[in-house]
């Protein structure tokens, strides 16, 4: 009788324990992550390396994806849609250099990419962002400037330090294409 | 005997930071220094003050030339290397008071074996004196910097600081629409 009653207790309190581990586990995959100055400062020296990567195209576009987690994606949202991603070092990579063969060919080199504004908020897991872009350079033209939305990432603390585990370029509503660092080959030039 | 050893042992460890601490600097030299969170906001508040003492001469020119190390230079394609006290002042007094025109972003901070390394985005807008018309026009003349930071006794300076003008590359041939869209 003993055995059993011993037995039984037993059990109610594994399942107790069970219970009260998955509440944990379930607040914590739910509550904000606590982010400390450092982590602040990492997450803005992050969004400025982005602007060197994409604009200098270095290491074929590597450099670029190495500032993503490993599933790590990038996508752009035209007028409320969102596009195909560019998930994983290689589409990334890829990418970075607007899917051509090389750096060189990049259709938006010759633009500075200008990240203002950056908010960051913490978040399960992580914490997520939003920086306005502003480009200029466009079209062949030096002083030629262009709002271009903002992203919307999601950023991760790995071993490596802070990474993009995604961003989403979102242009404003109506705002269906952007000019690039090239002049336009029929577009009139403009004035 | 095993007393001895455990003497050796404990004097050992006893003198080990010493003995580091007095390594020739060839030694600790490629380590980077590790920068705390008020560093890089120490560094970031070095690259702003010098778009404001650039732009507004603060000082008559001492705002500009304070944020260099006593043996900082400036250096750029057009101005050459520029040292010293008096000259880092004749070039700090700037053209016109409070005349803000060099805008500073991505800034990158990163540390290195003497300190800091760093690079930042300058954007130049040529803007209206007041009460003249509405507007400004940006300029081809902005580009980056490329910095390294010194931590002195005063504070974090400009050990040197690069002007890199922006160069506006345009591929010809290979100026055709890619099919992702541009980031």
């Amino acid at each position: 009788m003993l055995t059993r009653l011993t037995f039984a207790v037993a059990m109610v309190a594994v399942a107790f324990g069970a219970v009260r581990a998955q509440e944990q586990r379930t607040a914590a995959s739910t509550a904000n992550m606590v982010l400390t100055p450092q982590d602040y400062i990492d997450i803005q020296q992050l969004v400025a390396r982005y602007a060197y990567e994409i604009d200098n195209c270095t290491n074929n576009g590597y450099d670029y994806a190495d500032l993503y987690t490993a599933d790590g994606w990038f996508s752009a949202s035209r007028d409320g849609r969102v596009g195909n991603k560019s998930q994983g070092r290689e589409k990334l990579a890829a990418a970075a250099r607007g899917n051509m063969k090389t750096c060189d060919e990049v259709p938006w080199k010759g633009i500075s990419h200008l990240l203002v504004n950056h908010v960051i908020t913490p978040a399960p897991g992580g914490a997520t962002g939003k920086v306005y872009l502003v480009a200029i350079g466009l079209d062949g033209e030096p002083t030629k400037v262009e709002a271009q939305g903002h992203y919307e990432d999601f950023y991760v603390k790995t071993p490596q330090g802070w990474r993009f585990q995604s961003r989403l370029h979102v242009l404003a509503p109506g705002q269906a294409a952007v000019s690039r660092g090239t002049r336009p080959a029929t577009a009139p030039q403009n004035k | 005997m095993c007393r001895r050893i455990l003497q050796v042992v404990f004097a050992f460890l006893i003198a080990s930071p010493w003995l580091a601490a007095q390594a020739p600097p060839d030694a600790r030299k490629g380590r980077p220094m590790t920068l705390t969170a008020a560093d890089y906001i120490e560094i970031q508040q070095l690259a702003v003050r010098y778009s404001y003492a650039l732009d507004t001469g603060a000082a008559n020119g001492e705002m500009f030339a304070s944020l260099f190390a006593p043996d900082g230079v400036f250096v750029s394609a057009t101005r050459g290397s520029i040292a010293g006290h008096d000259q880092l002042v004749a070039l700090g007094r700037g053209r016109n008071p409070m005349y803000p025109r060099r805008f500073i972003v991505n800034h990158v901070v990163e540390p290195s074996s003497e300190g800091a390394t760093g690079k930042v985005y300058v954007v130049e807008v040529d803007l209206p004196s007041e009460g003249e018309k509405l507007g400004g026009q940006l300029t081809s003349t902005g580009g980056r910097y490329e910095d390294l930071y010194e931590k002195t006794s005063t504070g974090w300076k400009f050990k040197r600081r690069a002007f890199i003008p922006s160069k506006m590359a345009v591929p010809g041939a290979a100026a055709r629409q890619a099919s992702t869209p541009q980031q």
